[in-house]
């Protein structure tokens, strides 16, 4: 058997969402619907944190299952179907940037209705500044930190530490969706902790820890 | 800098991130855990990166919108709708076009057929007097007497020189 018959067995094996794109390819609708189940919500952190537009956040999303299922016939499983789908990922995103041609600020996004209006790290920072040494954060500011702290990142950077962070993918899958190497995914990574730890210091307490326990989202 | 390649002159603090990450090999980790035994400031430095990157986790989780997925998969299908239509479109102009071609190709095969037979039957015509008297004329082996017995109007059929012309290209 050849490396790639092997490869291709392993990965139809072990990785259930290459199977339900396999199903997707012989035109089964309901495991399509099952991809956009399981697939949505993490295309939509990653296109919110990576743009700062949630309506933007949505068309890309929705992009990126239409190139999905476009591509459905000519689909073969090298790898694992979330390292194929963040590629695809990758590549909307960047040409969402170039459409947009945005310029890089240490905005706060917008974030949607009744929630805090944006706000700036300076603005934040000379708030707490002005506050009793002992007044914690309260979560919904700490939440605006933590996310006006992504935006210090730049783009390819951010989208690194969103994969690694929050989809769990190691650095080869990583360095496969951002057509990187992996020294280069490393050291993305490592420039963006030591960003982040400069950012985020003012907001950590004296342990070491943040002022707010982590929030379950349910 | 760029934020691709490690620089010679790199942060201190991205071997403790490197650390942190379990990237070290066996002899850097070693010296970094050594560093770390012995430099407090070095220790309160990787509490800060480690406690930066579990601040991640407080990031909300992005909700979607109740009617998202059913907007998702009616944009897919009506893609899947148009990409149909336009295979269908592409297939009757694929069966026009040889329908055509097809038609074209017999016309021009019976054009051919029909000219070769005609030639044939002009040989046909003119060979036939010739067939006719074969028999006779093969007891004669001299040219010039069956052009003198020709000359004097004793063949059938046109004279030779039509023959010539009638011949097959």
């Amino acid at each position: 058997m050849r490396a790639s018959e092997s490869t291709w067995l392993e990965t139809v094996r072990h990785d259930p969402d290459v199977r339900l794109m396999l199903a997707v390819q012989r035109g089964d609708a309901a495991a399509f619907e099952q991809l956009v189940e399981r697939y949505q919500a993490r295309l939509l952190l990653l296109f919110e944190h990576l743009i700062g537009s949630r309506h933007l956040a949505e068309d890309l999303t929705q992009e990126v299952f239409l190139r999905i299922y476009r591509a459905r016939q000519q689909y073969t499983p090298q790898a694992k179907f979330s390292t194929w789908l963040f590629t695809i990922a990758n590549r909307v995103a960047l040409n969402a940037r170039r459409g947009q041609g945005r310029r890089r600020e240490t905005l706060l996004v917008p974030a949607a209705s009744g929630e805090q209006p944006a706000a700036s790290l300076s603005q934040l920072a000379v708030a707490k500044s002005a506050l009793l040494p002992t007044r914690q954060l309260d979560k919904a500011e700490l939440r605006a930190v933590v996310r006006a702290s992504l935006e210090v990142l730049n783009e390819r950077q951010r989208l690194a530490v969103l994969l690694n962070k929050f989809e769990g993918l190691s650095y080869p899958e990583i360095a496969t969706a951002m057509q990187l190497s992996v020294p280069a995914v490393k050291s993305l990574l490592n420039r963006a902790r030591v960003q982040l730890r400069e950012v985020l210091e003012p907001y950590l307490d004296a342990a070491g820890t943040s002022t707010a326990t982590p929030v379950v989202e349910e | 800098m760029s934020d691709l390649v490690p620089d010679d002159r790199s942060d201190p603090r991205d071997e403790l991130a490197a650390y942190l990450a379990g990237d070290l090999d066996e002899p850097g980790s070693a010296r970094v855990a050594a560093r770390l035994a012995e430099d407090p400031a070095a220790r309160r430095e990787l509490e800060l990166l480690e406690a930066a990157w579990d601040a991640l986790d407080l990031l909300p989780a992005v909700p979607v919108g109740e009617h998202f997925t059913a907007a998702t998969l009616e944009l897919v299908a009506l893609s899947a709708q148009r990409e149909a239509q336009e295979l269908a479109g592409w297939r009757r102009w694929l069966v026009r076009a040889l329908g055509i071609a097809g038609l074209a190709a017999t016309v021009g095969l019976g054009f051919l057929a029909a000219r070769g037979w005609s030639a044939t039957q002009e040989v046909n015509a003119a060979d036939l007097a010739l067939w006719e008297d074969l028999d006779a004329l093969r007891q004669i082996d001299s040219v010039e007497y069956l052009r003198a017995l020709r000359a004097a109007g004793l063949f059938r059929g046109p004279p030779v020189e039509e023959h010539v012309d009638a011949a097959p290209r």
